[in-house]
């Protein structure tokens, strides 16, 4: 490991071998028997979650069951009022733990942004001079061992340090942007149910399940970029990783998106 | 492994049990996007170790290890240790120093020298190709010098001492 370090990285080279020789790690517990518990315990739960509400359509016609379904209505309506204020708005993104992203539930407002494709509100770029214009490194999909090269590169820089590089995909129908800072998305989302908690490979993500929504990138102070407001057709999965935030807008399904997203290099 | 890789980002025992099984599960959910054609170690240890890192980043808490570090620290001003502890201690504060550094530089040495996975692993764990990794991790290792000139400068006479005792012996050898 340490044969091309310089003798001042082969001390550290040396003391981390001699470290890692030295630690004493804990005694592993049983993890296989605590996942067994938890996935017992949550396919236990869906099959009653399940069986209830084939209960609940079958019993519709009883008068307490009918009185039981009014009141778990009434608290889903509750529940979809408040993530429209904003406290609750906050409560969300903490749920969501995406530092980067912000999202605002509602129905849009006023006339939405036009749909705008990359070519109309950023510059097009080569994937190298690309990564000259940022100072993370551009990550591509791969698929069979090999990058899949973008259709096409473009570079959106509307604010001083908040460039988005995007990389567009037409045959393969997902356009992926990447930022170091991040995204802002609202409008045409109407409630938690558009919004889906996943994970990109043990990242936290989330996915808007349709299009109809406005979006647009965020610059280095976290403050939307108001230039770069447009409409979303898509459904978009985001995430962050190791500080680059990434968002793709795709027609795939949800299973299709994050394979693409775990495939990043 | 994936208990030993969550242990020493999040640096507590139950939270790297948790951490572990978390990741199991998220694993086991994911099963359907692995391609079998793929090595499953370094995929699991990615899950991991993300999983690890997102903990640590929302919760910075003085940890378990650091104050386990100081009380030894102290009994040490009275006891003197034997060598085993010392070189324990010694690994402890390494591991201390490691902590300071970004998760990436984190996530890169605890692959190659605590869990000794290769190149070829460390690169599919972190999603980058061999020779990324290689860079990285001399970068890694740039900026730990830095962190142990800074904080833990008694460390440094002890690994010149080691990569003297090393090419002693390597030079005997031949």
């Amino acid at each position: 490991m340490s044969q091309q370090l310089t003798p001042e990285y082969g001390e550290i080279d040396v003391l981390l071998r001699a470290s890692a020789r030295a630690f004493a790690y804990p005694k592993t517990p049983n993890i296989a028997a605590r996942v067994g518990i938890r996935l017992d315990e949550e396919a236990r739960s869906l099959t009653i979650a399940a069986s209830f509400i084939e209960r609940l359509r079958a019993g519709m016609a009883r008068p307490v069951l009918r009185a039981a379904a009014a009141v778990l209505l009434v608290a889903a309506v509750v529940i979809a009022s408040a993530l429209v204020v904003p406290q609750s708005r906050e409560a969300l993104a903490d749920f969501f733990g995406l530092s980067h992203v912000k999202i605002e539930i509602g129905p849009v407002l006023g006339p939405p942004p036009p749909i705008l494709s990359p070519g109309s509100f950023a510059e097009p770029a080569t994937l190298s001079s690309a990564q000259e214009r940022v100072d993370f490194e551009i990550r591509l999909p791969v698929v069979d061992g090999t990058e899949m090269a973008a259709d096409a590169v473009y570079v959106e820089d509307r604010s001083p340090g908040a460039e988005v590089v995007i990389a567009v995909y037409e045959e393969a129908d997902f356009d992926l942007y990447q930022s170091a800072n991040g995204f802002f998305g609202k409008g045409g989302i109407p409630s938690s149910d558009v919004l889906l908690k996943t994970d990109v490979h043990g990242y936290e993500a989330i996915w808007i399940s349709r299009g109809g929504h406005i979006a647009s990138s965020l610059d280095d102070q976290g403050r939307v970029v108001v230039e770069t407001l447009r409409s979303v057709e898509r459904a978009t999965l985001l995430w962050e990783e190791m500080g680059v935030t990434y968002r793709l807008e795709t027609s795939l399904s949800l299973d299709e998106a994050i394979r693409i997203a775990e495939s990043l290099r | 492994m994936a208990f030993r890789a969550a242990y020493l980002i999040v640096r507590d025992e139950d939270d790297a049990a948790d951490v572990a099984q978390d990741a199991f599960v998220r694993a086991y959910r994911s099963l359907g996007t692995f391609d079998a054609g793929r090595p499953f170690r370094p995929w699991l240890l990615r899950i991991v170790t993300n999983v690890a890192l997102n903990s640590t980043r929302s919760s910075k808490r003085r940890s378990a290890a650091t104050e386990r570090l100081a009380r030894d620290s102290e009994r040490g001003e009275h006891e003197p240790p034997d060598a085993a502890l010392e070189a324990a201690e010694q690994s402890e504060r390494v591991w201390t120093a490691v902590a300071d550094l970004p998760g990436d530089d984190q996530r890169l040495i605890y692959l190659r020298y605590f869990l000794e996975t290769s190149e070829v692993e460390a690169a599919e764990s972190i999603g980058r190709p061999v020779g990324t990794v290689k860079s990285r991790l001399h970068r890694a290792l740039k900026r730990l010098r830095r962190v142990i000139e800074d904080g833990y400068p008694d460390l440094l006479p002890l690994a010149t001492q080691l990569l003297r005792e090393e090419r002693h012996e390597s030079t005997a050898n031949t």
